[in-house]
């Protein structure tokens, strides 16, 4: 019963990057509306798999993270204009409302910033449990999270990364990750610890259909399509000193930082090693 | 849904057919195009696809071309292979794409254009707005809120169920009747037979396992024999079924104007409100409510999306959140003790004689009855044709909230919430009456010599139409399929 | 003579007939052996080894036998004919048999439990089983080797069934049926497990054991003594018998009394104890019913306190055998010190009527109080609602807080810096950010309008995306779809499983080698390297070559990891060949 099954509903969750200092739209202004055009489709799509699916669109701008939809205040009258449902109608209007209005009441930004994406996923992550606990005994949501970003890795959030990747895992929530510019080799752990899935958009102009074909099913019915093969996820540390990739390096036995020379002083801590002896490079065990 | 067929052809008993969604699209052959003009119907016949259909149509959604079957085929895991196949299988039946051809002569699939453009109206916009969903001109100010309006549907409802099992006390008694062009559906639908004798109406076996059945599904078999007849009363089938599929996309709580609609459909509407399924103050009002039983119509549950309600602010939404979406109009009362003891708290007339049909009850007070399962009323419920599913899925529909709760917290993890052994044992009193499989032969005995005998036989081995055989009394009986074949071999032996 | 008995005959008895034949039954030091009259072969033998017990024909049969049986299922019978008569045969055979079971004991013991415990450890664990027979069956280890390997399961075994203490039965005595012979006499049957509860039970009877036997009265004298004593049948009053053991009736009470008040239990208020069998409130029961004697209660009440003591001897055995497991610090004289003290100050009141209240000082009620607070501690106390109450304290000493210099390594954790980030913004032609940030506040007023469909995704694009994700294209590089395991059957696949388990187990023991610093780890190394060549050949190239024929192409992916791990053990040992041999050079 508390498997996840296909036929349970789902509740996806959206975390957009809006931040206008992203390379991708510094290049160009314009690809915010195509992005935010693809992700209402997109929302809408979801939620016409399954007439119990639920759906939220946070946006992460340079200030601050905000829920796009549903909205935190009263929403407004809507009504059917065209031949839309009427439901995908409102949900499109309160994402493009609900960002224009985060956009114009941001204050002006005169220096490139951060994405504070992981405070976001962390917001997240509490409205997800939030929905869980409200829905009736005995009934099973899948959740998600599928994150579309242009930012580059982020080493200041390096902790609370972490944190929101072992909370979603505990909790069983996938993340998933739509790059668009760079490679992003933190949330690739991230996707690799939860089971989600990493794609880098090859080109913004098919990211509607990108993002179709790849994190619209739900993970239970992504065993039996055939989707790209999991990414090499590059797992290894930087070293405390030079910040630069290492595969063998040494560790302090009490802080647990990581350099890649032998010092007799851990810097980080201050503890005072024992000089070792030359001793025989040792072997490596191959094993199974 | 369920679909169930077929009827055993020892007993009288014929079993309730339900036809889903898909099936009874399948069965308009000829209509099926003029029906995917209607984005409602679309999206209604996409939500039902199996998932892996879903997934490939909406691959093929925002592509001009036809896309090669080899690619289609590929796209599927193999080791998935036979669920991709029936996929591709419930597409072509639905019409939803057909083949076609490309250059490099490959074969294709092609979405039918109709559908693709409504779905993808219905999905990103664009087009006509439907033909429903009118603007109202100003705010009602009488506007009804939602918990009256499952009242009042469930009201409507009950009536009718209520005539089916006591039609001759209905008259007089709390409930309004209902009107002739009810009952004359539910004759049509064989639900209950009219009695020669003396003119009134008794329930069939069909009529008992439709009242088992649940609210949605019993709404949407009686909708589709309404739609049967729609054509005799003048009003086009594909008109009421858009009516009917837009009706399951419009929202909770909201009026909608009926201003625009023709005349046909207005009277369409009229029946819609006296099933309850919508609701509307006035016979002569232009504005109407529609029901949770029409919003749930092709689907159980259906949600009500959130932040729509305007009536209330949203704190009233994360409550109403915490609920099911049944238990606002639909309590469970039922609770199943491991004893074979059931208690229901209930006073309704309708939900105690539906009891009777399959318990034996004991006590009655004014809040509580209490019946006991036997074996004898089981049987009695068999024999009028039930199945122990419908009887299992009754008593969960209406399990007492107590009982869920209970079954969730307990350690370990069951399907259901019902006792496990009164489970096993209606399903083991059903399978007693099945302990005969019945297959029609013919018996080939009297063979002069053992070898004439054991040749027939191991030709009928062969060929896999032998039943049964005993050397010793050289008898063996083959199916009757089979005898032309065991005839004329016989015959060439005994010649040759 | 064909053969020199070098070993010793213990016993020899002739005219004993073995299948219908007669001769001479010898017992040596470890074999029993039957020799035929007139021929010097020896028509049986029995190694102690293989005897697993020994049976007598019951009394009263015709037949004087003895019945040796054997480990495995087979038996040996012998029929003493001493010409003299059946007493004598008798005899013989009382002979044979006490001889041999005294013998019998010292030969089983050693055996079975080791290879008990290696059947059990074997069955217990499949894999380990299967191991077994595929390294030792097979001889490619030989069966020490691989128990060497798995001492450690074996030891934890042994370690397990640790022997428990055998409890003294609370009914013993009545296991003492007297065999009444018919004249006025009683035969009690006493079994060593009997006398020994006695023992334990009864400790002055011990003592007046070991006082008098053997020095003054023999075995069956004191315990006829014992049993004839009033001591024994305490409930018939037979007065006047002057016998060894009314003292101990007396030593028992005085010891009674003591223990009683021993346990001091500061919630337990003994004297408060009655025996109210009608409930509260049924009728008014006062407690002073108690101490009306009647003449038929004190028979009534002596038994009950015969009952009592009996049970309180018996419960003591157990606690004097977890007293000496735990080496407890108290030794019998400090406790008999405090009760003392308790008994001391009890004299200093008057007793009135037998019962004792103790007054207590100042110093005894806090102790009272304390072990009053204990023990209510104990009883509210859970360990597994938290830290336990005592260790609490003990612990926030130990704990020290990490001081850290640079406090952001932490939080940025192991990333590698992104120097990129901003830099590279200046490479493209990008627009200064506030220019950008007004363009987007520009545009979020067209959002409201529709957008077309070929406006949210061109066509063309969608295509090539379709061609990308689809199996073949750039995206799906990588991308297989047969799994490998669908098209292994099952056998092929448990066989690979085992060939794993098997080289797992030696590669393992090679890897261990290394360093080899010593020379028993030279030897062993040496040792291992053979036996995986010999594996090798004997169990992985046939299964290669089988697969390669059968399922081609799929068999040389299959093995190519399990060679893969014996080449890189090979590769290892020829290296350290050349190292050692350039060594020596």
């Amino acid at each position: 019963m508390s498997e996840n099954t296909s036929d349970d509903p789902s509740l996806l969750v959206i975390a957009v990057d809006t931040n206008p200092s992203q390379i991708v739209i510094r290049k160009n202004p314009d690809a915010l509306t195509k992005i935010i055009n693809s992700i209402s489709a997109f929302g809408n799509a979801h939620l016409m798999q399954k007439p119990q699916n639920k759906l939220a669109v946070v946006a992460c701008h340079h200030h601050e993270s905000k829920f796009l939809y549903p909205s935190a205040e009263k929403p407004q009258e809507f009504r059917q204009i065209d031949g839309q449902y009427e439901f995908f109608t409102f949900v499109e209007k309160s994402i493009k409302n609900n960002l224009s209005e985060l956009i114009k009441n941001a204050p002006n930004i005169s220096n490139n910033s951060e994405s504070l994406l992981a405070g976001c996923l962390a917001m997240i992550l509490c409205y997800i449990l939030r929905i869980k606990k409200s829905q009736p005994t005995g009934s099973n949501l899948n959740t998600r999270i599928l994150v579309v970003t242009g930012s580059e890795d982020s080493a200041h959030q390096y902790m609370t990364y972490m944190n929101v990747f072992f909370t979603a895992q505990k909790e069983r929530v996938a993340i998933d990750i739509c790059a668009l510019d760079n490679t992003l080799v933190l949330l690739q752990q991230g996707c690799d610890i939860t089971g989600g899935h990493y794609l880098k958009v090859p080109q913004l102009d098919g990211l509607l259909q990108y993002l179709l074909w790849i994190f619209l099913p739900d993970p239970s019915i992504r065993s039996k399509l055939a989707l790209p093969p999991p990414v090499k996820v590059d797992y290894r540390a930087a070293c405390f000193c030079h910040r630069e990739l290492i595969d063998i390096g040494f560790v302090c036995s009490v802080c647990l930082s990581i350099f890649c020379k032998f010092s007799p002083i851990c810097t980080t801590c201050s503890t005072v090693f024992k000089v070792p002896l030359p001793i025989k490079p040792k072997k490596k065990k191959l094993k199974t | 849904m369920s679909s169930k067929k077929g009827s055993s052809a020892a007993s009288q008993v014929v079993h309730l057919e339900c036809k889903n969604l898909h099936s009874y699209l399948k069965s308009q052959t000829q209509i099926i195009s003029k029906l995917y003009e209607e984005p409602s119907i679309c999206l209604a016949a996409y939500r039902d696809l199996p998932e892996i259909a879903k997934q490939f149509v909406i691959r093929m959604l925002c592509v001009e071309q036809p896309v090669p079957q080899a690619v289609v085929q590929s796209w599927g895991s193999q080791v998935y292979a036979k669920e991709n196949l029936a996929a591709c299988e419930a597409l072509t039946e639905l019409r939803i794409w057909t083949e076609a051809s490309i250059s490099g002569g490959l074969t294709a699939w092609d979405l039918t254009p109709s559908f693709k453009r409504n779905l993808k109206i219905a999905w990103l916009g664009g087009g006509r707005s439907w033909s429903m969903f009118n603007s109202v001109e100003q705010n009602d100010a009488k506007s009804r809120d939602i918990s009256f309006l499952d009242n009042y549907a469930m009201s409507r409802w009950n009536c009718l169920l209520h005539y089916m099992v006591d039609s001759n006390a209905s008259k007089g008694s709390e409930m309004e009747g209902i009107s002739v062009d009810a009952v004359r559906i539910i004759l049509h639908a064989n639900l209950m037979n009219r009695n020669e004798q003396d003119g009134s109406y008794m329930l069939t076996s069909q009529g008992f396992q439709f009242l088992l059945m649940d609210t949605q599904s019993q709404v949407w078999h009686f909708m589709l024999q309404y739609l049967n007849t729609c054509e005799q009363r003048g009003l086009s089938l594909v008109d009421c079924l858009s009516m009917l599929f837009q009706l399951s996309f419009s929202t909770l709580g909201r009026d909608y104007s009926s201003e625009g609609l023709s005349e046909n459909m207005q009277t369409f509407l009229q029946h819609l409100r006296e099933f309850g399924l919508v609701y509307q103050r006035t016979r002569k009002e232009r504005r109407f409510f529609p029901t949770r039983l029409a919003l749930n119509f092709t689907t159980k549950n259906a949600i009500v999306p959130e932040n729509i309600i305007e009536n209330g602010n949203i704190n009233n939404n994360i409550n109403k959140l915490q609920q099911s979406d049944d238990t606002n109009y639909e309590k469970g009362y039922i609770i199943v003790e491991t004893n074979y003891r059931v208690y229901a708290y209930t006073d309704s007339k309708l939900q105690i004689s539906l009891l009777a049909l399959f318990t034996e009850l004991l006590y009655r007070f004014p809040n509580v009855t209490v019946g006991v399962i036997t074996r004898d009323s089981i049987r009695q419920a068999l024999r009028g044709g039930i199945t122990s599913r419908q009887i299992i899925s009754y008593l969960e529909q209406h399990a007492h909230p107590k009982m869920i709760a209970n079954a969730s917290t307990s350690s370990f993890k069951t399907t259901s919430f019902l006792p496990p052994t009164v489970i096993d044992q209606i399903k083991l009193w059903e399978n007693e009456r099945n302990r005969f499989s019945f297959i029609d032969g013919v018996v080939y005995n009297q063979f002069l010599s053992e070898a004439d005998f054991m040749t027939l036989r191991d030709y009928a081995q062969s060929i896999d139409v032998l039943l049964w055989q005993n050397e010793r009394t050289r008898t063996m009986v083959v199916k009757k399929t089979g005898h032309e074949d065991v005839k004329k071999f016989w015959k060439r032996y005994s010649k040759g | 003579m064909a053969q020199k008995k070098v070993e010793d005959v213990l016993l020899q008895i002739p005219q004993v007939r073995y299948k219908k034949s007669d001769g001479t039954l010898y017992i040596m030091k470890e074999r029993v052996v039957f020799m035929l009259e007139n021929k010097d072969q020896i028509a049986v033998s029995h190694s102690f080894y293989d005897i697993k017990m020994q049976k007598i024909s019951p009394e009263g049969k015709p037949k004087i036998q003895l019945q040796l049986v054997l480990q495995d299922g087979g038996n040996s019978t012998f029929h003493f004919v001493n010409k003299n008569g059946t007493q004598h045969q008798m005899h013989d055979r009382e002979r044979v048999k006490e001889l041999i079971q005294s013998i019998l004991p010292n030969f089983k013991r050693k055996i079975d439990t080791e290879l008990e415990q290696k059947n059990k450890l074997l069955t217990e664990n499949p894999k380990l089983l299967q191991l077994y027979k595929d390294l030792v069956i097979s001889k490619v280890i030989t069966s020490e080797e691989f128990w060497t390997i798995h001492g450690k399961d074996l030891q934890n075994i042994q370690n397990v069934s640790s022997k428990q203490e055998i409890g003294v039965s609370g009914n013993f005595l009545t296991e003492i049926k007297p065999i009444n012979d018919g004249c006025n006499q009683f035969k009690y049957n006493l079994t060593p497990e009997v006398i020994e509860s006695v023992f334990r039970a009864y400790p002055a009877v011990k003592k007046k054991h070991a006082e008098h036997v053997p020095n003054k009265l023999t075995e069956s004298e004191f315990w006829t003594k014992f049993f004839q004593s009033h001591y024994f049948h305490r409930d018939r009053i037979t007065t006047g018998m002057k016998d060894l053991f009314a003292e101990c009736g007396k030593m028992d009470e005085s010891m009674l009394k003591k223990d009683i008040k021993k346990s001091n239990d500061p919630l337990l208020n003994l004297s408060k104890f009655g025996d109210n069998t009608i409930e509260e409130g049924f009728c008014s029961s006062s407690l002073v019913d108690n101490k009306i004697d009647n003449a038929g209660n004190i028979v009534h009440q002596n038994i009950i306190k015969r009952f009592n003591q009996h049970s309180f001897l018996i419960l003591k055995t157990c606690k004097e055998q977890q007293k000496n497991s735990e080496a407890n610090p108290i030794t019998d004289e400090q406790q008999d010190k405090k009760n003392n003290s308790i008994e001391g100050s009890n004299k200093r009141q008057k007793n009135v009527d037998n019962e004792v209240v103790p007054i207590q000082t100042e110093e005894e009620r806090n102790e009272q109080v304390q072990k009053k607070k204990m023990r209510i501690a104990e009883k509210i106390h859970y360990d597994d609602l938290g830290n336990d109450l005592t260790q609490q304290n003990k612990d926030m000493s130990t704990v020290t807080n990490i001081n850290l210099d640079k406090l952001e390594r932490y939080l940025y954790g192991p990333m590698p810096s992104n120097e990129n980030s901003f830099v590279n913004s200046n490479k493209y032609k990008v627009a200064p950010i506030d220019v950008v940030d007004m363009t987007i506040r520009k545009n979020t007023s067209e959002w409201s309008q529709r957008v077309t469909h070929k406006q949210l995704i061109n066509p063309t694009a969608a295509v090539n995306a379709l061609g990308e994700l689809s199996p073949g294209g750039v995206l799906m590089s990588g991308y297989h779809d047969h799994n490998l395991s669908q098209f292994v059957p099952t056998e092929v696949e448990k066989e690979l499983n085992n060939l794993y388990l098997s080289a797992g187990e030696l590669l393992h023991e090679f890897w261990l080698c290394f360093p080899p610093i010593t020379p028993e780890l030279e030897m062993k190394l040496l040792k291992m390297h053979d036996t995986i060549q010999r594996f090798n050949s004997s169990k992985i190239k046939p299964f290669e070559d089988r697969i390669i024929r059968d399922l081609s192409p799929l068999g040389s992916q299959l093995v190519s990891h399990i060679n893969l791990l014996i080449d890189t053990a090979f590769r290892k040992f020829s290296s350290w060949k050349e190292k050692k041999v350039g060594k020596v050079k």
